[in-house]
């Protein structure tokens, strides 16, 4: 199993020789890719994991088998809050084929509480249980048959308490408190002039309060993992967003050094922010470590929706005030957030929607506040865009109602209000760069044809047709703090060049990206680099692929790399020919000696055993600090702008909406990548679809109603859009590698906010809540009929 | 998966009715697998025997009988349905509905057969069998029987099946002559929605303008399958111009019972009903589909 894992392809453990001829067939297919061109940057490649993945062939964790190997399951908290009296495991420790039966009292007392931002959650609870589904018992037994039957011999007895179920509850006086820190996570103020003077001279000022249901990051592949001794190594395989967290978390939680921990990334089927925290590292190692053999876990639907984090169900008071020539003058916004029971991503969440307040507007005074609380949820935490798409709901739709009123373009409102290079945000930042503009000009002339298509079409029967936009400006890399990316390219004698960088993919085809670009710097052939991410031994703490910072801050270490392997690589080679350096050229896969061509293999033959003192390095690590306490500083190194335009159909009888076309202007700078930079913002606009328009945790006294896919509505193939336009504007980001930036999660905020608008347009209703179902829409045309 | 029960693949009809009465009760018919699968799957039945009667040709037929109508096998899938030339010749509104079945794989697997005894309140093709008035053929220890398929649907998931009985085949009598159908469902999206509204509509004009025929299937606002006879009754004998549709709707709320869901209310379920229930009748009189 080590030499497999060795061999870094992560995405395919069946050896090298299936490897090699895959590398085969996919040689041919990047040349078809590039047209010749021998740049690789800005080309269409196709990843060079999916001729894997579409033939089957690649090994999630919870396909991967070893000998000996045991299944691990966990017992979980019926109720929402209780006392834990009393856990009896010794009939299930005796049960056929268990081998191994853990309960909080096996956790060593310094690694007893993990955390991702906080240490605040117990590997498996001890005297209290905080949400319905959180770990109490984990058992490993020679199946996962025997495993599943030991649970039920299991015997705890809990005092069940009154949970808190809202955030209003948890902040009432006399609450009880569900943590030594009470029941706070986060409360943030940022001031930017007199808001509530600003909007009392406000010629128009527009109210709304803006509530979204708790969602699920519904990935494919639910959480999964294998541990297991390589050696003395412990190692654990498992489908995570950030391996080198869980390295760290082991090394206290098992009490190992930390060079006897090893994580590795297995092939991971979508993350979205939830594959970010712990789940089942700390139960499946410890279960290893008590028993010497292989455990793996792979955690059930039903599990995945009662246990793992959800994105934050919020409430957003809002009051936008504007000049009656469409100038935004004074925001005042007031967030309170369902934090669920443990800190998860909390407050990194609110901290972002903090900074987020205005964008992507320029508005001179600013009154914004977030409290998050702990409740007896299941924790809420990352998911894709860390919160600013409600955000994005309620500004976006406040200034289309400012729009509206004033029977304003919602482009040009948006022209006029739009933060520009120079623009100094609420935090004091000069922003430069900025393509906001471009994207509301590239979509302009559509949304202007469309209109009149539209308006010349009747409005007979029961559909009627809306258009509407929406806009975003969203920070790449985390929230005012450090965060550094690093990248290794190394070769050796056969001319295999390996990128070792500290991101790793979780599906997005970022490792494509990342060899592109070291390919380019490096000046050398793509085909030849295979990158190796997600291997905390492999690769530098880099951070998690998280905020949209894979392409912006690993892709810039690549490229440092590259240029560094391309230096290093001619002296080498210059000083073992004799020459002088000046006299070598590394340049496409050619390399020149005093203008004579050597083949990269040769080169590297004859550079011979002194390849291995080739080590390139790259670190990217952007100066960005941001105050916490009074949001003052660079949060961001760049931003990500964007505008959507949808079309909706609403049938007014039945209330449903179709979103028959849509259209995506975005400012991502120089894209790597355009058809991996076209996937992202295809499935962004159908994530957040899904938001908009059906997805929805069913609660109710702190239990899910509806932990399936049978009740838990996603989009499916039918519900998408005929027809999804991404326009890619040219705005190059001179910060980032060969100008990119990042495009992750940009492409699910304006979503909901442009089908509200579309909706409002075709029907004068006005959403304030998602998901904007059938029912509720008819509700609210029901309303507004019995108001006329 | 789960552990395996027993299974049995059996290869005659009678083989199949021995076994379900050596079990008395613990045995369950497996033909598409769609739903056995799943519930076995998901630990919610674990029934002692499974009966494959996937190897029974003779419930596979799709038939033209003497009077114009129609017997389809029980085993014959929504697949078969859709991409039979005797089926869409006859009665073309079951090829519509067939049409539209959750999705490729689902229609691939999942029988006609299946679809009435296991779906509930669920299925498509129920409601168009009840418009067409179709019957159904059932064999047992003591031999067959056949029943009007309203009559099959008792209560939820409560069929007139025993334990021992197979839905042999399905008879669609000839459409009236000149009759018009439609078939609309709705949930909230496009494929594949516990929380389904379907309702197929067969109808006809007589000379006098006046609809002389009228016969619906309604699903997912009972506990099963059913035909909305209070509603017919009250457009019977009306001319297309003429129909009152708030009387309708009264009628028609006695004749269903709409559960709320986690997804819609039972309110939401029976104001879209009525919708659909009016826009099928109005696209069957309009000369809809025929």
């Amino acid at each position: 199993m080590a030499s497999e894992l060795d061999v870094g392809e992560k995405f395919a453990l069946d050896g090298l020789d299936e490897q090699r001829h895959w590398q085969e067939v996919y040689r041919e297919i990047i040349g078809g890719a590039t047209k010749g061109s021998d740049v690789f940057f800005g080309h269409s490649i196709p990843r060079n994991d999916v001729l894997y993945k579409v033939r089957g062939r690649a090994k999630y964790a919870a396909n991967v088998t070893m000998p000996g190997m045991l299944h691990g399951v966990f017992l979980r908290s019926p109720h929402p809050y209780a006392k834990i009296k009393r856990v009896d495991v010794s009939k299930a420790k005796t049960a056929p084929g268990v081998q191994c039966v853990l309960t909080a009292w096996d956790v060593r007392e310094e690694g007893f509480l993990v955390g991702s931002l906080f240490e605040d959650t117990p590997v498996l609870a001890k005297t209290v249980v905080r949400h319905v589904g959180e770990p109490v018992v984990a058992v490993a037994a020679e199946t996962l048959a025997q495993a599943e039957a030991a649970l039920d011999l299991i015997e705890v007895d809990y005092e069940p308490m009154k949970p808190i179920l809202t955030p209003q509850e948890a902040i009432a006086p006399g609450a009880p408190q569900l943590h030594e820190q009470g029941n706070i996570i986060a409360d943030f103020t940022k001031t930017r002039g007199d808001a509530e003077a600003a909007l009392k001279a406000s010629d128009i000022v527009v109210e709304g309060v803006y509530t979204n249901d708790p969602i699920e990051h519904a990935y494919l592949e639910s959480p999964a993992g294998i541990s297991f001794w390589d050696g003395d190594v412990l190692t654990l395989l498992v489908c995570t967003q950030y391996p080198h967290f869980h390295h760290k978390q082991l090394a206290r939680v098992t009490g190992l050094p930390m060079e006897k921990i090893r994580v590795v990334q297995s092939v991971i089927g979508g993350a979205f922010g939830g594959k970010i925290d712990v789940t089942i590292e700390c139960a499946a190692s410890l279960m290893t470590m008590k028993t010497g053999r292989p455990v793996k876990m792979v955690l059930e639907r039903n599990e995945v929706f009662s246990s793992t984090t959800k994105r934050h169900a919020m409430t957003i008071r809002h009051r936008l005030g504007a000049t009656k020539d469409g100038r935004l003058t004074a925001l005042d916004m007031d967030v309170l957030c369902d934090g669920g029971a443990y800190n998860s991503y909390s407050l990194i969440v609110a901290g972002r929607c903090i900074i987020h307040s205005a964008m992507p507007y320029d508005i001179p005074a600013i009154k914004t506040h977030m409290k998050t609380t702990f409740t007896n949820h299941v924790p809420s935490g990352a998911m894709r865009s860390f919160g600013v798409i409600k955000l994005g709901f309620a500004t976006e739709s406040q200034l289309n109602k400012i729009a509206d009123q004033l029977g304003m373009s919602p482009i040009e409102i948006r022209r006029i209000n739009a933060v520009k290079s120079g623009t100094v945000t609420m935090t004091g930042q000069v922003l430069q760069d900025v393509g906001f503009i471009k994207t509301l000009d590239a979509l302009e002339p559509i949304y202007e044809a469309r209109r009149k298509e539209l308006a010349a079409k009747p409005q007979t029967g029961p559909i009627r047709t809306g258009l509407g936009i929406a806009s975003l400006g969203y920070g790449i890399g985390y929230s005012g703090v450090r965060n550094p990316s690093t990248a290794r390219i190394e070769v050796d004698e056969t001319g295999l060049v390996i990128a070792n960088c500290g991101t790793p993919d979780v599906g997005t085809g970022s490792d494509m990206a990342l060899a592109q670009i070291a390919a380019d710097a490096a000046g050398i052939d793509i085909a030849r680099i295979r990158v190796v991410s997600g291997d905390s031994t492999k690769t530098d703490d880099s951070g998690p692929t998280s905020a949209s910072r894979t392409t912006y801050f690993s892709g810039s270490a690549a490229r440092i790399a590259g240029n560094d392997f391309n230096r290093q690589f001619v002296e080498a080679l210059a000083a073992k020919l004799g020459v002088s350096k000046g006299v070598v050229r590394l340049n496409d896969d050619q390399v020149l000696v005093n203008n004579s061509p050597m083949s990269f293999e040769e080169a590297c033959k004859t550079i011979g055993s002194a390849t291995k003192n080739i080590v390139a390095y790259g670190k990217f690590d952007p100066v960005n600090q941001l105050d916490l306490k009074n949001f003052e500083g660079d949060p961001y190194p760049t931003y990500t702008y964007a505008t959507h335009l949808a079309e909706v159909e609403v049938d007014i009888e039945t209330g449903r909406i179709e979103v028959p076309n849509y259209w995506a202007a975005h400012d991502a700078g120089t894209l790597v990548n355009p058809m991996g930079a076209v996937g992202q913002i295809e499935g962004g606009v159908v994530m957040g679809l899904g938001m908009a328009l059906w997805e929805r945790i069913v609660r109710k006294d702190g239990y899910i109603q509806n932990p399936g896919y049978r009740d838990y509505l996603l989009p499916g193939a039918k519900d998408t859009p005929t027809k999804i336009e991404t326009i890619f504007v040219d705005n190059p980001d001179p910060t980032g590698p060969y100008g990119a930036k990042g495009v992750a999660e940009a492409s699910i905020i304006p979503v909901p906010a442009a089908i509200a608008a579309g909706l409002h347009e075709a029907t004068g209703v006005r959403p304030a809540k998602m998901p904007m179902d059938a029912e509720t829409v008819l509700d609210l045309l029901d309303r507004k009929e019995a108001a006329e | 998966m789960t552990e395996a029960t027993s299974y049995l693949r059996a290869t005659s009809v009678d083989e199949a009715i021995a076994a379900l009465a050596s079990q008395a009760g613990d045995a369950v018919i497996v033909a598409g697998g769609l739903v056995v699968g799943s519930l076995i799957n998901q630990r919610l039945a674990s029934p002692a025997l499974l009966v494959d009667i996937t190897r029974i040709p003779s419930l596979k037929k799709i038939e033209a009988g003497t009077d114009g109508g129609l017997t389809i096998g029980a085993l014959t899938t929504h697949d078969d349905v859709l991409r039979s030339d005797i089926v869409k010749r006859t009665v073309p509104l079951l090829c519509e509905i067939a049409e539209d079945i959750a999705c490729g794989r689902l229609r691939n697997r999942g029988t006609l057969g299946g679809s009435l005894c296991m779906m509930g309140q669920q299925g498509d093709p129920a409601t168009g069998l009840l418009a067409l008035n179709a019957t159904i053929r059932i064999k047992g220890p003591e031999g067959s029987r056949t029943i009007p398929l309203e009559a099959f649907f008792k209560d939820a998931f409560e069929l007139d099946l025993g334990e021992s009985e197979i839905l042999e085949e399905v008879h669609v009598p000839a459409a009236p002559k000149g009759a018009h159908w439609a078939f609309l469902k709705q949930g909230p999206r496009n494929a594949m929605d516990f929380t389904l509204v379907a309702v197929s509509v067969v109808a006809r004009l007589g000379g006098d303008g006046r609809i002389d025929h009228i016969r619906c299937g309604m699903n997912g606002v009972s506990p099963t399958a059913v035909r909305p006879r209070n509603a017919e009754a009250a457009l019977l004998g009306k001319s297309p111009g003429a129909i009152d549709w708030n009387a309708v709707g009264t009628a028609f709320d006695s004749d269903i019972k709409p559960e709320s869901d986690l997804v819609y209310s039972a309110s939401y379920k029976a104001r879209l009903a009525k919708v659909l229930l009016r826009r099928a009748v109005e696209r069957a009189l309009a000369g809809g589909t025929k």
